[in-house]
């Protein structure tokens, strides 16, 4: 039953392997991190099947996903190869005794967090309130009925399906309904999401701060918990960072490769979580605003967000279509309610209940966001011509913006007083936080080398 | 459940690990005072404070590892030696106990009607009727659903559930008084 399960979670990733390899090769990516990325789109793939399966009247079974994984197989043998595979050199400095002493420790640290993250994704089956109502139970009518028909009738029908696509695709894998390997999803997810982020990381800093940049996001019990439950919130984390850390190499580089990446997360972070919507007007702004600060030409800014647009929006059609024929709608997130407390009431619970979540709770190490804070300062006082920190800057800013704004003006004001529930979403751009204060300790590096 | 993982000061009152924390997290920032003024006569400020800040989170990840990994280690000790169904007894008690049995009688899709006293609109109701409905499908218990054509009816915490059995029904599961599984006559 495990071979099975681990097979259905290899298949994907090699068939996205295959598809994309060249591709991310030429844009400088590791083969580690190329594995890793194709772990994510993999997933994206058999969603994707899903949907299209049940727009077609075909039965979603074992036999038709592996077909059309096979299919997608045999397509990547006639896909063009991107010649200009080569590897993009990043600006290391030397590496001192003290810094190989920091990423030796920094490998066992994140390998001693990944070996607890697993034990214990193993050791219990789906207990969680949400893993249960909104992600397990709808992966299973998926299991048995062999349609997404059933959806219709389950609780928040309008809920994206990436998590529970890819619950049903494991199940079918094992062959029998049994939770008791689905954590494994979140605990893999973090696992190739930290080859891939380290990275990002690398092409945008040096070795030293990809190291740290690791190092903080496992600082996090946040995100360390979350990769042993089945909650959405960890796989919308890795898409939502990931597209935005594309946009940010896009403007560094300038290689339009950059884009259609971003492009391929920005899609899958619409079939991860609702939240998807609000951040797709957070990536269109800041395709705008890079293209802007790094002085492109306004045809070829035009040129690239169509560009994003048609494959984000592509992939996001067929679930729009499976909405619109279950009469979904888009209700259940930020629903327009009128709510008791006057207008200033609320301003100060908000900011009160962001200052405890931020700088209080034990989600973060309890020094994190005030470095990021420090590092913010830092970046506007001395390193405000920096345009990759003023970016990133911008796009923490405006998710910061997007929740703010949600509680202040609407309904979900009530939801944000449940414990956990800003933590959760700061989740999701926790990473982009950590790039910040790597950056702004690469340039202040940089000029302390240069300096001496 | 994550407030005990480390510097989770206040919010569950100042038991001994909190205070612990609050001692750790006012020698950090000592520590962070003297770094900063050391390294400020060999760095440039920006990078000072950076270096401080950063040494000082990367001391502070040793006790809240430890504390993370005291915590999940004792989840696995405990949950480890269980079989799966055992782990699920413990965590949702007769709701999963009850649902394993059911879905054992009554294998394969079916409508049916659940029947109890809880309320399962409200607090841990929510909750027990999601785990029924997860673990009993697909025995599909949804009121939404239209199709339920009460060929099934399943008592669940329901007190005289037997005198409150329509004719024509046969008892097929009776653990207790309050939980009852039937089945129309006749029906499949």
């Amino acid at each position: 039953m495990f071979i099975g399960f681990l097979l259905s979670l290899i298949l994907p990733t090699l068939v996205a392997y295959l598809l994309f390899r060249s591709f991310l090769l030429s844009l400088g990516f590791s083969l580690l991190a190329i594995f890793g990325i194709s772990y994510f789109i993999g997933l994206g793939l058999i969603t994707q099947a899903f949907t299209l399966f049940w727009i077609f009247g075909i039965p979603i079974t074992l036999l038709s996903g592996s077909t059309c994984l096979a299919f997608l197989s045999g397509v990547a043998f006639f896909l063009p190869r991107f010649s200009d595979s080569k590897e993009i050199q990043t600006s290391d400095v030397n590496i001192s005794r003290f810094e190989k002493f920091f990423i030796l420790g920094t490998i066992l640290y994140v390998s001693f967090n990944l070996v607890i993250v697993f034990l214990n994704a193993v050791v219990l089956p789906v207990y969680a309130w949400d893993s249960i109502s909104s992600e397990a139970y709808k992966a299973k009518t998926i299991f048995f009925t062999g349609s997404l028909t059933q959806l219709a009738q389950a609780i928040y029908p309008n809920f994206p399906f990436y998590t529970l696509s890819a619950m049903t695709w494991t199940m079918f894998g094992q062959g029998v309904w049994d939770d008791r390997y689905i954590h494994l999803i979140f605990a893999f997810a973090l696992m190739f999401y930290t080859l891939v982020f380290f990275d990002m990381v690398r092409l945008l800093t040096s070795r030293l701060e990809s190291f740290l940049a690791i190092l903080l996001l496992f600082s996090s019990n946040l995100l360390v918990m979350h990769s042993t439950l089945s909650y959405r919130d960890i796989l919308m984390m890795a898409h939502t960072s990931l597209c935005v850390l594309g946009i940010v190499l896009w403007g560094a580089r300038g290689v339009d490769g950059y884009i259609l990446f971003a492009a391929f997360f920005a899609g899958l972070s619409l079939l991860t979580k609702l939240e998807g919507l609000p951040y797709y007007l957070v990536y269109v702004t800041l395709i705008l605003v890079t293209g802007y600060v790094y002085r492109k030409k306004i045809k070829d800014i035009f040129v690239v967000l169509m560009r994003f647009i048609a494959i984000s929006g592509l992939m996001y059609l067929p679930f729009q279509v499976f909405k619109f024929v279950i009469s979904a709608g888009d209700r259940g997130w930020a629903a327009a309610v009128v709510c008791p407390e006057s207008f200033l009431t609320r301003l100060s619970m908000i900011l009160g209940r962001f200052f405890n979540e931020l700088f209080l709770w034990g989600n973060w190490n309890v020094f994190f966001w005030p470095i990021f804070t420090v590092s913010t300062i830092i970046l506007l006082v001395v390193y405000q011509k920096d345009r990759i920190s003023l970016i990133s800057l911008g796009a923490v800013l405006m998710f910061f913006g997007v929740y703010f704004a949600t509680f202040l003006l609407t309904g979900s004001f009530a939801a944000m007083r449940t414990p956990y529930t800003i933590s959760r979403y700061l989740m999701h751009f926790f990473p982009l936080a950590i790039f910040l204060i790597v950056r702004i300790l690469y340039l202040a590096r940089k000029d302390h080398v240069q300096q001496t | 459940m994550l407030d005990a993982f480390a510097f989770d000061c206040g919010y569950n009152g100042c038991s001994l690990p909190d205070v612990l924390s609050r001692c750790v997290l006012f020698a950090s920032f000592f520590v962070f005072f003297v770094l900063l003024f050391y390294f400020k006569k060999v760095l440039k400020f920006p990078l000072a404070v950076m270096s401080a800040g950063l040494i000082v989170l990367l001391l502070t990840l040793l006790p809240q590892s430890l504390t993370r990994l005291t915590k999940l280690t004792n989840r696995f000790i405990s949950y480890s030696p269980l079989s799966v169904s055992d782990k699920r007894v413990m965590m949702f008690g007769d709701s999963f106990f009850f649902s394993a049995y059911v879905t054992k009688l009554l294998p394969g899709p079916r409508s049916a009607r659940l029947i109890t006293d809880i309320n399962l609109h409200e607090g841990d109701g929510w909750g027990v009727h999601d785990r029924l409905t997860y673990y009993l499908y697909p025995i599909d218990i949804r009121v939404e659903n239209g199709q339920c054509q009460d060929n099934t009816l399943i008592f669940f915490h329901k007190a005289n559930a037997i005198k409150l059995l329509p004719p024509g029904y046969k008892v097929i599961f009776r653990p207790d008084e309050a939980n009852i599984v039937a089945v129309r006559e006749g029906a499949s």
